[in-house]
């Protein structure tokens, strides 16, 4: 009883140690199988392909004297590289994010101007800021152009301007364009910057209780490094006088001719501008809807598309709408023609959040789905055609197998209890940050398979249990040898209860904790029962006899010195 | 009080000497790199520079926490100690507040001059300033993580665990910055992992026979 008293604080916060300190070992060791897993399924996975586009007017698309290749859309995942899923990677990348709620958004335009919103007066700032060497040294030089609040542009911090509070900008639109749209979280409003004429136009404000929660405006994008979306318009032959000298380096006829290609074709019609919608701005919602923004009421005027599930290990569905946080990335890509600058619908590309699947979809202008695709794998050698299964890719790819039981194992080393917590909340977590979780894994296996469950809730726990199976053995075998051990040291029956309990919901962990907290006493043999005993307690806890110290008796032989 | 710290840094001088040459050494850099004529982009020095600081403090400081209490332990300083009448609690304060002070030693001077040099090797943009500030809160942090790792484990009477167990497990703890990244919850997370091997060291510092 003294034990567990006295020593808690020890016993706890030796505990807290173990646990952080094997946490990481067994992070690495998961993050390599899961870099490993996402390689094979980059190398081995077909893109996700919807060839014609379906949004090309069919002047362009069908013309049969003029089409030679047709317009298409395609996804497939980046390399994962180094680095990915990694904090660090993550932290320097979200500093220029606008996106991310703890960054201080800034972007450097073209002509050489800062833009930042400065959180603490909730101003946006355009400033010019230059190097200059002075007498030899580096000088940068800071000349704010001017303040700008939701009442308008000023020189100075003046309060007339009002502030800004929690800002979400276009961050497209200061590359290509002289106006910045921008959404301000708490005033629930959108706000228009023209930088050219120094107005700033107010939208009318949402109501508390509308539907609409806006996260992103503008270019909608997420990781853009792990997910790859293009689209090419229709091509034609291009005339034979375009083809050049076919002796010339590739690099030399590109810049001579920008649409140029070695297939010699060229595009009928192309894009206005890079994710530009026209006469409106992509708004993506917290539920994962994409809304339109009229660019000059800054109104919204309808439903754009949505984003939609990608296939993960346990799902092959990719028809269910999604939220943001649970993809590991999306990008959204308007279509806007040179031939008219009218906005003809966009493409959503999608990658489930532990980064085994991607799902392709078409919305129309008016937001209805008109096509979509997922990741596969071909089956060439075998001529069995595409296989749409994660799991059988996984399965079948070299290395596959090695690598998912490798990650099985890694998952069940961590202690049940954070395993179970994994399932329940994995849905809760932001998919980006599930990749570098230490305690709760919402992408381990036990966590995927009750990932967004609402139906057989309960036996689908129950079945789920069979994936931390082997943590559950070891956690039972380690909690019954802490108590073997705890009886022989001589801890009480209410201490050994404690360990045994937290040996079996947090398993390896509460194993060495248990080891370099146990009494350092060394036994001896009790006279009674001869079995260990510890010297420091009055009665042996064994046998509940007495301590018998022997007495001082002189023995009976003496040593006489002739 | 005063004398148990003057002590310790006495026993200790190397870390500290060892810390104001690394401190110079990295100034030194710095300021050559942001003053160098014809330079473009005087802000790569400082970003290569962070993991050869991170890593070179974590173990040093390790190391310093180790010896700290392994010597004390092998030579039974705290055992000639108390019979002075000090409290364990003051010997252990002593102790941690010099490695707090070599810490110190090191970190004052470069980040006074990074601060100092920031206006001139990035734009002045309030990002950069409070990039600045989380990663070097959060450095900090880590070092003194690998000290009070160093102390918990240098209270060992064996020789394998106080070096290789340092090694290995101060290694391993550098893995958090890669894995979380800077900001707020590495920060919170290390002060709690600090807390806990302070405690627990304490505890067995004060519960082992002297």
């Amino acid at each position: 009883m003294g034990f567990i008293k006295k020593d808690f604080v020890y016993i706890i916060t030796t505990g807290f140690i173990v646990l952080l300190l094997l946490s990481l070992p067994l992070y690495w060791m998961g993050w390599s199988c899961q870099t490993a897993i996402q390689d094979r399924i980059e190398r081995f996975s077909s893109s996700a392909k919807i060839q014609p586009s379906l949004l090309v007017p069919e002047e362009f698309e069908y013309e049969p004297n003029n089409v030679v290749k047709h317009s298409y859309v395609s996804t497939r995942m980046r390399t994962a590289g180094y680095g990915y899923g990694l904090g660090i990677k993550e932290y320097f990348e979200s500093i220029k994010s606008p996106d991310v709620p703890s960054s201080h958004f800034w972007d450097r335009t073209p002509d050489g101007y800062y833009i930042y919103f400065d959180a603490k007066t909730g101003f946006v700032v355009h400033c010019t800021i230059t190097q200059r060497n002075v007498n030899g040294k580096k000088v940068w030089t800071k000349k704010i152009n001017f303040y700008i609040g939701p009442d308008g542009f000023s020189d100075s911090r003046d309060k007339k301007i009002g502030r800004f509070s929690d800002p979400i900008i276009d961050k497209e639109a200061v590359q290509w364009q002289t106006a910045l749209t921008l959404y301000d979280k708490e005033q629930r409003r959108f706000f228009a910057i023209d930088f050219e004429q120094e107005t700033v136009t107010k939208g009318p404000q949402l109501a508390k209780d509308s539907i609409y929660e806006p996260i992103q405006i503008g270019r909608l994008i997420k990781n853009p490094s792990l997910l790859y979306l293009k689209w090419e318009p229709p091509m034609t032959k291009a005339p034979v006088e375009a083809k050049g000298d076919d002796k010339m380096p590739r690099r030399r006829r590109i810049s001579k001719r920008p649409f140029f290609r070695m297939d010699g074709l060229e595009p009928i019609v192309n894009r206005l501008l890079p994710y530009s919608a026209g006469g409106y701005i992509l708004v993506l919602d917290k539920t994962g809807r994409i809304d339109l923004l009229n660019k000059n009421t800054l109104e919204f005027v309808g439903k754009a598309g949505e984003l939609l599930e990608a296939p993960n290990f346990f799902s092959d569905d990719g028809e269910k709408a999604v939220t943001p946080k649970e993809l590991l990335s999306y990008e959204v890509l308007p279509l806007v023609l040179d031939t008219d600058g009218q906005y003809r619908g966009c493409f959503v590309a999608s990658l489930s959040g532990q980064g085994y699947g991607y799902y392709l979809t078409v919305f129309d202008q008016n937001g209805r789905k008109v096509a979509g695709d997922r990741s596969g794998w071909a089956y060439s050698s075998r001529g069995e055609g595409d296989v749409y299964s994660i799991s059988s890719l996984l399965f079948q790819c070299p290395g596959g197998i090695a690598l998912t039981i490798a990650k099985f194992l890694s998952d069940n080393l961590q202690p049940p209890i954070l395993s179970v917590t994994s399932y329940f909340s994995a849905s809760t977590v932001e998919a980006g940050a599930g990749h570098r979780a230490l305690f709760i894994l919402p992408n381990s296996f036990f966590a995927m398979f009750g990932r967004g469950v609402s139906e057989n809730y309960i036996a689908r726990f129950f079945t789920a249990l069979l994936f931390i199976l082997p943590s559950i053995v070891l956690s039972l075998l380690l909690a019954w040898r802490v108590n073997k051990d705890a009886r022989i040291v001589g801890l009480d029956s209410t201490a050994r209860r404690w360990w045994f309990i937290g040996t079996l919901g947090f398993g390896l962990s509460a194993y060495i904790t248990y080891r370099l907290t146990r009494p350092k006493i060394t036994l001896v043999t009790c006279q009674n029962c001869g079995k260990p005993r510890r010297p420091d307690m009055e009665r042996c806890h064994q046998c509940s006899s007495k301590w018998t110290v022997p007495e001082l008796i002189a023995p009976r032989w003496r040593v006489i010195e002739d | 009080m005063f004398a148990l710290i003057k002590r310790e840094i006495e026993d200790n001088i190397a870390y500290f000497v060892g810390a104001v040459f690394l401190a110079a050494i990295i100034i030194f850099i710095l300021v050559g790199s942001a003053y160098a004529p014809g330079t473009k982009n005087s802000f790569w020095p400082f970003y290569t520079l962070i993991p050869v600081l991170v890593i070179s403090t974590a173990f040093g400081f390790c190391a310093m926490g180790v010896t700290q209490m392994y010597t004390d332990r092998m030579r039974k300083q705290s055992s000639f100690l108390i019979t002075l009448a000090v409290t364990r609690g003051r010997l252990f304060s002593a102790r941690v507040i010099t490695g707090v002070l070599a810490i110190m030693t090191f970190f004052v001077p470069v980040i006074v001059t990074i601060r100092i040099l920031l206006p001139v090797i990035a734009p002045p943009i309030p990002v950069v300033f409070n990039v600045f500030l989380e990663m070097f809160t959060t450095i900090c942090l880590m070092v003194f993580s690998c000290y009070c790792l160093g102390l918990m484990i240098g209270w060992n009477s064996g020789k394998i665990i106080p070096t290789l167990g340092a090694l290995i497990l101060t290694w391993s703890l550098l893995g958090w910055i890669l894995i979380k990244g800077f900001g707020l919850d590495t920060v919170v997370t290390l002060s709690i992992f600090i807390i806990a091997c302070l405690v627990r060291t304490w505890c067995d510092f004060k519960s082992t026979s002297l």
